[in-house]
């Protein structure tokens, strides 16, 4: 199949990013809470344009309570706090596979409606390798584990599933049209998101948005693709970027990285 | 044995290695270079080749031949980096999102729709790219299973190449029509392009009513995608745009070219790009940039292009055998022919004998040339069946493959799922002709 690709990968022009340290990407992403992350995960939407005027903020806390709250319940309920022994009583089965991602969508983890997890142990090697860094590891403490990051957050759409009636980011409907009596509504699905994140930070203690780990499982397809990243999520919430790394830090950070090559083996 | 018999034993032979290899994964290019290097020495040898044929019709006639429709595929190509640069693509899919919601089967059948539309016009995998990761990941976040994206998406795709300007200027000049038929044009090849492009579409539209309507495992899935240059929405006036060339063409009887490049001047305008104030490039410098990007797009298919109109015009040389020894075994009957195309479609896959889009202008060569089927009919067969595997339901066209990898979807599955409702609607198809042209 890969003969007939062709000429596509040309065509995939992708802008170049400053080149950044992850170390300082982490550093700036970890200051953001999750409920200023909501302004990047509604940029996301597919109803995005209907939240320009700032409304979603309010709908970003709801969601971030809802997540908290959740977690709060499940720890209660199941007396754990590990989210793969809760997915096993609820009959969820989890299964690690090893499948292939690209740049241009990474896949880390998914919930199959209506007993399956899948984690992605393509994206999740690659950033297990990053976590080896001492700054990293420290930015994002020992109590990180991404495994079970992941499976936190497909546990909350295991839960929000099983609850639809009643669940916040289920229940809230967004009126997309009115013709007379005819309404149309939607849900939101930035809200699901918004709250699996917060959900995964609460249940498993990080003192950090969950969101980080959007960069820093990307970092390890793509160094560019995770600075593009890191500026949309630092512009999302109003911050600004740091800038990319000058030539000297460049050449400094290749000789640092040839000089820690030896000792890893 | 006579000559003509051995030149077309000869010939068959090479014809089915040809076959073998571009199914195997073979280069289409490499293959129609060698199939001209075996076709034109028979056709010296067996007569039918002189000096005057070779320095002439085929090495020097045929590729020239080909400049009008380079002209129309960079132009169609152009107006799809338009389409992307201008947002008028991505506000096109924003407000149908926006119209549908959360509804997955009410919001899928809308993108298809759009999709069609904007593809009876727009061409270039630069766009089908483009397009694409703006309308699948919208369809995942939906819960729309992945095999289902893919396949609604690419066939959504090929139904708008039905009746696409560029695809038949495309398929013209590789079967070198504007030169043997000058008077079968675009305006009447369209009369059938459009039936085409609605048969299609509704199959899409019912496959997505089975498949969605069935218990299905909808995906929760956390995914990144890579950063997103925030866009503003086009203005509401200018998403007519990528409509504009099918609806100037087929209503108001214009030629192909100046309605692209109205289309295009309409695109720009309307969106801001004339004095480069507003945060938005100058005319000159938006031009500038979307032409190159667009004959980017297209460069490898002229360069392929070139090559099989030199082959093709040894395959109307070398028809002459053929005819001799196969003229009695060839349906000469419409109906007969309708329903070969029909049954055998999955012959048109891995750019097999019956697309056109892979090694089917052999065999249109050689059945062209026995004279008996109407252009018109036997075009039409050939670029419908070519449209309805190659283009909308086989992993061998290079946008399929990326929309593949895109959503982790094993080619086995894509195609199982695409290419049963593409056989459906090319049976459809086949009566269709059959009953308008045959």
């Amino acid at each position: 199949m890969k003969r007939y690709l062709g000429h596509y990968k040309a065509m995939m022009k992708r802008p170049e990013f400053p080149k950044r340290d992850l170390e300082r990407m982490l550093r700036d992403l970890t200051m953001i809470s999750t409920t200023e992350m909501g302004a990047y995960a509604f940029s996301r939407d597919p109803l995005r344009d209907r939240f320009r005027d700032g409304s979603y903020k309010e709908l970003a806390q709801q969601a971030v309570d809802c997540g908290r709250g959740y977690a709060k319940r499940v720890a209660e309920e199941y007396g754990s706090t590990n989210p793969q022994l809760i997915l096993r009583e609820l009959g969820i089965k989890v299964d690690f596979v090893d499948m292939p991602s690209k740049t241009d969508r990474v896949l880390f983890a998914e919930f199959l409606e209506p007993d399956q997890v899948y984690v992605y142990l393509d994206a999740v090697n690659k950033a297990e390798s990053l976590l080896k860094r001492s700054e990293v590891r420290k930015l994002l403490t020992l109590q990180l584990d991404i495994r079970q990051t992941l499976l936190a957050h497909e546990l909350f759409h295991v839960l929000e599933i099983r609850d639809r009636k009643e669940i916040f980011t289920q229940t809230y409907r967004y009126q997309l049209w009115k013709l007379g009596p005819i309404r149309s509504t939607s849900r939101v699905q930035a809200l699901g998101e918004i709250a699996a994140m917060a959900f995964a930070q609460e249940l498993l203690h990080l003192p950090y948005s969950v969101y980080v780990l959007d960069v820093l499982l990307l970092y390890g397809y793509s160094e560019n693709e995770a600075s593009g990243l890191y500026e949309e999520m630092m512009r999302s919430t109003g911050r600004t970027p740091c800038p990319g790394l000058t030539h000297l830090e460049l050449l400094e950070r290749r000789s640092r990285e040839t000089a820690e090559k030896p000792d890893e083996k | 044995m006579s000559m003509e018999v051995l030149f077309t034993i000869i010939l068959l032979i090479s014809y089915l290695v040809f076959v073998a290899y571009i199914m195997k994964g073979g280069n289409l290019l490499m293959g129609f270079i060698l199939m001209s290097v075996v076709w034109i020495p028979i056709g010296v040898i067996g007569g039918q080749i002189d000096w005057a044929t070779f320095n002439g019709t085929i090495m020097q006639t045929a590729p020239s031949n080909i400049g009008t429709n380079v002209v129309l595929i960079f132009v169609g190509s152009w107006l799809g980096q338009v389409m992307l640069k201008t947002g008028i693509a991505s506000t096109i899919i924003r407000k149908a999102v926006e119209l549908g919601g959360d509804k997955p089967l009410f919001t899928a059948i809308l993108l298809s729709i759009l999709t069609t539309l904007i593809f009876c016009s727009v061409y270039g995998a630069g766009a089908v790219i483009g397009i694409g990761i703006i309308v699948m990941p919208i369809m995942l976040s939906l819960g729309i299973p992945k095999a289902v994206v893919t396949a609604s998406y690419i066939m959504s795709v090929g139904a708008g190449m039905y009746s696409n300007a560029v695809i038949f200027a495309e398929k013209q000049a590789a079967l070198l029509l504007n030169e043997t038929n000058p008077e079968y044009t675009y305006q009447i090849y369209q009369k059938v392009g459009v039936v085409g492009t609605v048969v299609q579409l509704i199959i899409i539209i019912m496959m997505l009513i089975v498949m969605l309507g069935r218990k299905k495992k909808v995906s929760h899935a956390w995914a990144v995608s890579t950063a997103q240059t925030p866009q503003k929405d086009a203005p509401l006036y200018a998403l007519i745009a990528p409509f504009m060339p099918v609806v100037l063409i087929i209503l108001f009887k214009w030629n192909a070219i100046p309605a692209f490049l109205a289309a295009i001047f309409y695109a720009l305008f309307t969106c801001g790009y004339v004095t480069g104030k507003n945060g938005k490039e100058s005319l000159s410098v938006a031009i500038s940039k979307t032409l190159n990007d667009g004959i980017m797009d297209a460069a490898p298919l002229i360069g392929f292009l070139f090559f099989q109109g030199i082959f093709t015009a040894t395959a109307n040389c070398d028809a002459f055998f053929f005819q001799q020894t196969l003229g009695g075994i060839i349906p000469t009957s419409t109906l007969v022919l309708a329903i070969v195309f029909a049954v055998l479609t999955p012959l048109g896959l891995f750019r097999g004998p019956l697309s056109v889009f892979g090694v089917g202008p052999v065999l249109f060569a050689v059945i062209n040339g026995l004279g008996v089927f109407e252009l018109p009919f036997l075009f039409a067969l050939f670029q419908f069946t070519g449209i309805a595997t190659t283009i909308s339901s086989c992993v061998t066209q290079s946008w399929t493959i990326w929309a593949v990898n895109y959503n982790k979807v094993t080619p086995r599955d894509f195609m199982v799922t695409a290419f049963p409702w593409c056989w459906v609607v090319n049976i459809i198809n086949c009566g269709i002709l059959y009953v308008m042209l045959g």
